[in-house]
């Protein structure tokens, strides 16, 4: 077993924004049951800001904790801000991770990115779609 | 409530042992081998122990080689063996769901240019004897089965193995790891065939760092650690007294409950696997059912979530498991024994051993089931993926892995 911190561990034990946003205005899932870990990230953005979010998890205790830990930093934030947290502040804020579970903190950030991506590349759409 | 179930792993030293190993570290710490009465005396007790374990296993003294458990037996036999007759044949087979400790020996010969197979298993993780037949050729000088499969319980049919062996036209030996099998179950070296066993101390509740190794008469074996003149020149350095009398004791106790134990635990399986399948629902038993299967061993894939969560969240309750998924492994490499049984790595992730030791009991049982149940629905609650489409549909080719460790290994 490995060593996580307290921080980690509460995470874990306590996931904040769990579950699933009902017609959520973005959304990704990444990573794969192959490989053991997966999550799922759902936005609710009002006027360029991240109004809610919730994230799903199918993955070890790093992988929960990351996921809780990311939701719980970007929430609030511009759709600008949020795209600038990297991985390493998600480790940073969890006050570590055994170097084996960096990829769990990396997962957590593709997913977010994932859908900001999708959500931009969805406004772009109706833009032109408008236009 | 605390419950140690990963005694497969290590168990919980019986207070019965350390009170006869204390005498060896305080009356009688004389090493066996000086020529003054004391050592005489730790020589005649080193040597009554020896026959002692001989007579477990219908042996006979001088077959017994202590070591500092079983994977120092398991290198000692092996490569034992194997650099020994490299110049008669090269060729060794070793099953697929051997411990890592076999496993790495095996993988080391092959740098050493020996040719190692692996010899698959059933879905309940028994090697395939026609398998083995096909394998065994003119070159092959050393087989090695697990008596027991460390991860999915399974007993292996050492005795038709080795009567396979017996059939070729040439000497090949039979090692087993039986690590998992001694003192829990009947093993007769002769009956069964075995030229080498290794067994550990600590797996019934004797002393870490003592274990021993069965060498048939006559078996043509290398040393590994060579050194000055001591109580068993095949390996020499100061002698573990004291670990070698508490494993005696801790034997002792074993045998004299054998039969008392494999009813109680085969009782106990049946009851733990049971209520899981009754009372959880989307569950897989990993390994044999019945008497193919070791009385000590539970082990079930829990669908749609992962093992490392389980076992952490377990332990947060006081149940210690443990877990087949890549994420509580170093090399983030799924556990091979449920690939080799036919299982997906989805199955591997969620896999989790309960291992019995001599001490658990039925109240222990049903907390672990009832926090057991607990702590799988939270976590399914958490899931994205809640049925078979969803685990198709994310499944992905596993690849993926690698780019973790590429991740972990820049960070």
């Amino acid at each position: 077993m490995l060593k996580y911190n307290e921080l980690v561990i509460q995470h874990f034990k306590n996931p904040r924004n769990l579950g699933k946003i009902e017609n959520p205005d973005a959304q990704a899932t990444e990573g794969s049951v192959a490989c053991g870990d997966m999550m799922s990230v759902y936005l609710k953005i009002k006027d360029g800001k991240i109004e809610d979010v919730k994230f799903e998890s199918y993955g070890c205790a790093a992988n929960i904790a990351t996921g809780s830990m990311m939701t719980e930093v970007i929430k609030g934030m511009t759709l600008e801000e949020a795209e600038q947290i990297t991985w390493k502040d998600i480790i940073e804020k969890l006050g570590g991770l055994p170097k084996s579970k960096y990829h769990c903190s990396n997962l957590a950030i593709d997913t977010l990115r994932k859908a900001i991506q999708e959500y931009k590349e969805s406004m772009e759409k109706s833009k032109v779609e408008s236009a | 409530m605390f419950v140690f179930l990963d005694n497969c792993r290590t168990t919980k030293l019986d207070e019965k042992v350390l009170d006869d190993m204390k005498i060896y570290f305080f009356e009688k710490f004389q090493r066996p081998d000086g020529i003054y009465l004391s050592a005489q005396e730790v020589h005649e007790e080193v040597s009554q122990a020896q026959e002692y374990f001989a007579k477990t296993i219908n042996a006979q003294p001088e077959e017994i080689v202590f070591t500092s458990g079983a994977t120092e037996a398991n290198n000692m036999a092996i490569f034992g063996v194997a650099r020994r007759l490299k110049e008669k044949g090269n060729h060794i087979i070793v099953s697929a769901i051997e411990h890592g400790s076999v496993m790495s020996i095996a993988k080391r010969l092959q740098k050493e240019g020996f040719e190692v197979d692996f010899l698959p298993v059933d879905s309940e993780g028994i090697i395939k004897l026609d398998e083995l037949e096909k394998l065994i050729k003119p070159t092959t000088i050393l087989v090695s089965v697990i008596s027991v499969a460390h991860f999915v319980g399974s007993l292996e049919p050492l005795k038709e193995i080795s009567e396979i062996l017996k059939k070729s036209n040439h000497k090949i030996y039979f090692h087993t790891d039986a690590a998992e099998r001694y003192a829990k179950l009947p093993i007769d070296v002769e009956d069964f065939g075995i030229d080498l066993m290794s067994v550990s101390g600590h797996k019934f509740h004797g002393p870490k760092g003592i274990g021993f190794l069965y060498v048939r008469k006559n078996t043509p074996f290398e040393p590994l650690i060579f050194g000055a003149s001591s109580f068993d020149k095949r390996r020499p350095g100061g002698e573990n007294v004291p670990g070698i009398m508490g494993m005696r004791k801790a034997a002792e106790i074993a045998f004299d409950k054998m039969e008392e134990n494999i009813k109680k635990f085969t009782g106990l399986r049946d009851y733990m696997i049971n209520r899981i399948e009754k009372e959880i629902p989307d569950v897989t038993l990993n390994g044999a059912r019945g008497e193919k299967r070791t009385p000590y061993n539970v082990n079930f894939s829990f669908k749609y979530i992962e093992g490392e969560a389980i076992s952490l969240a377990l332990s947060m309750e006081g149940v210690e498991v443990a877990t087949g998924s890549a994420c509580a492994s170093e090399n983030l490499q799924p556990n091979y024994a449920i690939l080799a049984i036919g299982g997906d790595h989805a199955r591997a992730h969620g896999s989790i051993r309960f291992t019995f030791g001599f001490n658990n009991t039925k109240e222990e049982i049903d907390y672990t089931v009832d926090k057991l149940k607990e702590v799988v629905e939270r976590l399914r609650s958490m899931s994205p993926i809640k049925s078979d489409d969803d685990l198709e549909k994310y499944m992905g080719s596993g690849e993926e892995l690698h780019k973790h460790e590429e991740v972990d290994s820049n960070a």
